[in-house]
Order: structure tokens, then C-alpha cells, then sequence
């Protein structure tokens, strides 16, 4: 990430712009409907789906809750919850979806899970590799074109579709948001995951949506991949090359994956200036290496209104 | 092109009429004289099909056939489509819809025995009553329907669904005696009664009934009570049903409680018959 400090020419109010940008990099996504006999256990399946699912650095896919669904927004007509998972390729995807269905989803009461995405083109096969807990008793019906195993399980029958559709999609998409003290900043963070959250296809993977750990590529240890960017971090301030303006106490970063390169731009745009516009944010800036990791390069100057910059 | 026919009088046709391979041909043809050309088998004679119908090109959408009139004594139209769709306002004969493997057909009428017999995909949609082996396998064929949708409003005859391998029949009436017989999976649905020895050989599949005083001795003696449960997908499939135009959808998916009958016994056992009350 950003080694060195640009000059800030941009604002949002009182609050400076790096003209810096995100540095985003093509993911394999699908989208999950998970279902339960009430939200909560629906929430519950989805939120233990999505643990240990913050970034590809270290885990298998990176996750998120995209949005609650009324029961007559779910194939089964129960209540339901989106989810999003992102990995690097199809083949790790499927892996980590049918690991994570079987553990997460497949074990909760009364859940069931459904392909949430209409191109099925280029499919991960997830049900279909997990009938076999069914030791035989399993049932497949096919209704329309979609196949669903029914697997015997202790409160009934756990039905999960035979196939999930995948697509191209985009992660790493990002924002760091620069304040004067952790708990104004953390305020600041979490309206801007809020208002990232908006836009349907998209999840903030890491906790509560805000990155407190934002790494740099590399390490001064052989084998450490990443390390801690020491450039946003305060107590550092005295002995490295900082990043940090003179008033920022602390830094948070809210990640964005999406579907697609217009979703992501349009969530980072939100956070963004729901971020600036917080109590106690001084400046907000972007991560990037450069421009070697990914191709597509969200420009937070690209993201401001003419009014909003200066 | 689309094309629409009517039949003539009866009296011509010295026999019955075999249609089999009519629709591709119909398909094929450049004008309608041509399709007039097109040889057809009525009994023992060579006839052309313009002596026994009027022949029209329409405007409609391409492959799209529409016939109309007393197709009664017609056996195997629509057999072996594989896309279009052809509607035919009246009754159809024998082996209508056999081994259909794409593409539509609408009966506005009865149907004649073996309606979609073997069939492997496609959707057929019976508007009145069909006759015996419905989607059912040929005699001496280790399996029947393979795939596709069956729709009837009306009663079936006996042996719907006989060795049934894939795919779903929904009957709105009452079916005949034999229903399911060594079903070897799939679904079928009956919104009305049904008689004797239902899912007799039945290895697997799903049987939706409704509950009546004589489901007990109509059900085959190899099933077992599962207890109450009823299964996710049956809801799905039964919106699924009615957005295609089952219009039985809707009083079954009031049926709150569904009891689960596991069998046939005699046979593999994993087959299912739900029965909602």
C-alpha cells in the first residue's frame, strides 16, 4: 500500500482526498441463498458461512452477508439471507463453497441453500458433492432446469442445489479512512460500511466490515507474504516514513468486493463520502502497490462530485 | 413457418391415421402445397395429407403448428418433437407426444392411450382427460419417461408413469389403477383419487396424493409410514407446476399437513409417497 504520502489537492468538505486509487484485481464469485424456518437461524447459517472469510491472503474465499430476503424473495418461501463468496479462480471457489456449505450450512437447523445467481454457465457443483452424506438415502428433483438433492438429516431433509453459477468479479476494491482518535475514525468507518453496503453485490468482508490490520506486500521476514503497513500506523509515526497527516491518530480500511468493476465503484464512492462526512476523519486515501496487483484502478478523484472537490 | 390444419370429414380416412413424423414433416414443407404433398399412412392406404386436411400457412411465430378438428383416430402426432409447438383444438388419438424430447404440445381436447410415452423432455399439456399409460414405458422397455413435463387437467387411465425414469406428470382428475408402477424416479402429482396398487415396484421417486378414504387399500402393501414431514421441495415444485399452468397448484399448497409413505419394500424401497391432508 501507500509507502509515501501524496499531496492531498482533493476535498470532501473539510476533509482532504488523496488523489491516490483503490487497486482492485479479478475474483470468481457466487451468490448463496441460504434459508431457514425463521431469520434467525438463516442469519445464524450465514454467519458462521462467512467466518474466517476476510481475505484470500490466508483464507480459502473471501465472504459476506449481502442482504435479508423475505420469504417471497426465496425459492422455498422461508426466510433468507445472501451471501457472496469470492476466491481467486472456479476451482478454489468450488472448493471452498462446498467445504463451507457442509460445515456451516448443512449442520444449522432447518437451513437450506440455493444458487442466487441467473448465469449458470460456468458452474461450481456443490450440492452435488455433498449428497453423499445422504449414505444413499439422498433424493434429487429436478424442478424446471435446477437440481436439488435432498439429504436425510436429524430434523428432516437438508435441500441443496445441485449446481451454483459463478462469475467474473472484483475484489479489493478499498478505502482508508484517516481521523483524528480510533473511536471517532471507527465511527467514521462504520458509516461508511453502511453506506457501502447499500448496493446489492457487494459484501465488506472483514469484520464488521472495517480492516484495523491493513497489510503491505512483503516482509522483512523470508516466507511473510504481508506485513503490517507500517506507513498508516500511528504508533509508528516516530520512526517510520508515515502516511499519516499530523492530526490522524488512526487509520481504518473499509475492502469491497462486488460483481462487478460499476458496483464496487459506486460502494467506494458511497463510503467514501459517508466517511468524510463523520465527526473526526481528517483525510481519506486508497490502498494500492503501485498498480501491479490488479488491473482496474478506482480513482478516488474519479469518485468526487464537481462541487465536492476543491 | 407455422402452419395451421384442419381436418375433413371423417369418412375419408378408411381407417386410422398413423401421424407419426407428420409434425417434422409439416416443419420441412416450403409452401403449403407442399405440405399437402406430404404422404401419410390412413389404415392400409398411402394417402397425402391434403386429402384428409386443409393446410394453411399462418403468420404465427416459426415452428409453431396449430391444428384443428377431430384428431381423434390420429395416432403419434407430435411424436419425437423436438422443438416448436403445436396446439391442437380437439381430441388427439394414440401415442400423442411419444418419445418427445423438446419444444410444446397443447391439447385443447382428450387425449388417446400412451400420451407422451417414452418421452425424454419437452412439456405437453393435456387440457381434458388422457388414457392409459400415460408417460409410460413401451411394452418390454426397461424404462419410460426419461425427462420432460406432463400436464393433465383431466382424469388419467390406468399405468401413469409405468417405469417413469425422470421428469414430472401432474394429473388434476383422478388416475387409473397401476399408478407409478416400478416407478424408477421422478415425480407425479395427483390432484384427484387414484385406485389400486399405486407405486407397486416403486424403487424411487416422489408420488403426490391426496388424502382419501381409500388410500390404505389402494396403496401398494410395501410402503411404510414415515411420519409427518413434508418436503421443501414440494412447494417449490408445485409454484413451479402452477407457473406453467397446473391449475391444481393452489389447492395443494393449502394442504398444511403431509404424511410421508416410504417404499416400495418389495422393490428398492427409496421411493416416497406424500399424502396431504
Amino acid at each position: 500500500m501507500n509507502e509515501a504520502s501524496p499531496k492531498p489537492v482533493l476535498r470532501i468538505g473539510h476533509v482532504e482526498i488523496d488523489d491516490t486509487f483503490a487497486e482492485a484485481f479479478p475474483m470468481t464469485a457466487t451468490r448463496l441463498i441460504i434459508t431457514a424456518i425463521s431469520e434467525k437461524w438463516a442469519l445464524t447459517a450465514a454467519t458462521v458461512l462467512t467466518g474466517y472469510a476476510t481475505s484470500v491472503i490466508a483464507c480459502d474465499a473471501e465472504a459476506g452477508i449481502e442482504r435479508i430476503l423475505s420469504p417471497d424473495q426465496t425459492p422455498d418461501g422461508r426466510p433468507g439471507i445472501c451471501v457472496l463468496l469470492f476466491a481467486f479462480n472456479r476451482e478454489a471457489l468450488e472448493k471452498a463453497v462446498v467445504k463451507r456449505v457442509g460445515q456451516c450450512i448443512m449442520t444449522c437447523p432447518t437451513t437450506a441453500c440455493y444458487n442466487g445467481l441467473a448465469d449458470r454457465s460456468k458452474p461450481i457443483r456443490v450440492g452435488g458433492r455433498l449428497r453423499r452424506f445422504g449414505d444413499g438415502f439422498q433424493i434429487s428433483k429436478v424442478i424446471g432446469n435446477q437440481r436439488f438433492w435432498r439429504i436425510p438429516v436429524m430434523d428432516g431433509e437438508f435441500v441443496c442445489e445441485d449446481e451454483f453459477g459463478t462469475t467474473k468479479a472484483v475484489g479489493g476494491g478499498n478505502i482508508l479512512i484517516l481521523g483524528n482518535s480510533q473511536w471517532k475514525t471507527l465511527e467514521a468507518a462504520e458509516m461508511g460500511v453502511v453506506a457501502a453496503s447499500k448496493f446489492p453485490g457487494v459484501i465488506t468482508p472483514f469484520p464488521g466490515g472495517v480492516v484495523r490490520s491493513g497489510s503491505k506486500v512483503g516482509s522483512k521476514y523470508k516466507g511473510q507474504i504481508a506485513s503490517t503497513n507500517h506507513a498508516y500506523a500511528p504508533t509508528l509515526k516516530g520512526i517510520v516514513k508515515t502516511a499519516l497527516p499530523p492530526m490522524a491518530h488512526c487509520c481504518y480500511e473499509i475492502v469491497i468486493d462486488g460483481l462487478d468493476l460499476e458496483t464496487v465503484t459506486a460502494s467506494t464512492k458511497a463510503a467514501l463520502y459517508a466517511a468524510a462526512g463523520a465527526d473526526g476523519v481528517v483525510a481519506v486515501s486508497a490502498g494500492n502497490y503501485g498498480g501491479k496487483l490488479g488491473p482496474y484502478h478506482i480513482h478516488l478523484k474519479d469518485l468526487l462530485d464537481p462541487e465536492g472537490s476543491s | 413457418m407455422s402452419w395451421r390444419m384442419t381436418t375433413l370429414n371423417h369418412a375419408i380416412a378408411p381407417g386410422q391415421v398413423e401421424a407419426r413424423g407428420l409434425i417434422q414433416s409439416l416443419s420441412k414443407a416450403q409452401s403449403a402445397l407442399d405440405a399437402a404433398k406430404i404422404q401419410i399412412w390412413a389404415g392400409l392406404i398411402k394417402l397425402q395429407l391434403g386429402d384428409l386436411a386443409i393446410v394453411s400457412e399462418t403468420d404465427g411465430p416459426s415452428d409453431h403448428i396449430e391444428l384443428e378438428g377431430d384428431f381423434s383416430r390420429w395416432n403419434g402426432l407430435g411424436f419425437g418433437m423436438e422443438h416448436g409447438n403445436l396446439i391442437v383444438h380437439g381430441d388427439t388419438g394414440a401415442r400423442t407426444g411419444g418419445e418427445l424430447s423438446g419444444g410444446c404440445i397443447e391439447i385443447h381436447g382428450h387425449c388417446g392411450p400412451w400420451a407422451g410415452v417414452s418421452a425424454r423432455g419437452g412439456r405437453m399439456k393435456i387440457h381434458e382427460n388422457t388414457g392409459d399409460w400415460l408417460g409410460a414405458n413401451w411394452p418390454g422397455e426397461p424404462k419410460g419417461m426419461t425427462g420432460g413435463e406432463i400436464i393433465v387437467k383431466g382424469q388419467a387411465g390406468q399405468h401413469a408413469g409405468s417405469r417413469m425414469r425422470r421428469g414430472v406428470i401432474a394429473i388434476g382428475g383422478n388416475a387409473g389403477a397401476g399408478l407409478a408402477l416400478s416407478m424408477i424416479a421422478g415425480s407425479i402429482l395427483v390432484a384427484g383419487s387414484t385406485e389400486g396398487a399405486v407405486g407397486s415396484g416403486m424403487k424411487r421417486g416422489t408420488i403426490l396424493l391426496k388424502a382419501s378414504g381409500k388410500l390404505d387399500q389402494n396403496l401398494s402393501s410395501g410402503f411404510k409410514s414415515s411420519g409427518e414431514f413434508r418436503p421443501l421441495t414440494l412447494n417449490m415444485q408445485l409454484r413451479y407446476l402452477q407457473a406453467i399452468g397446473w391449475h391444481k397448484s393452489d389447492e395443494l399448497l393449502n394442504l398444511n399437513q403431509c404424511e410421508r409413505f416410504s417404499g416400495d419394500l418389495l422393490a428398492l424401497g427409496l421411493g416416497e409417497v406424500l399424502v396431504l391432508h
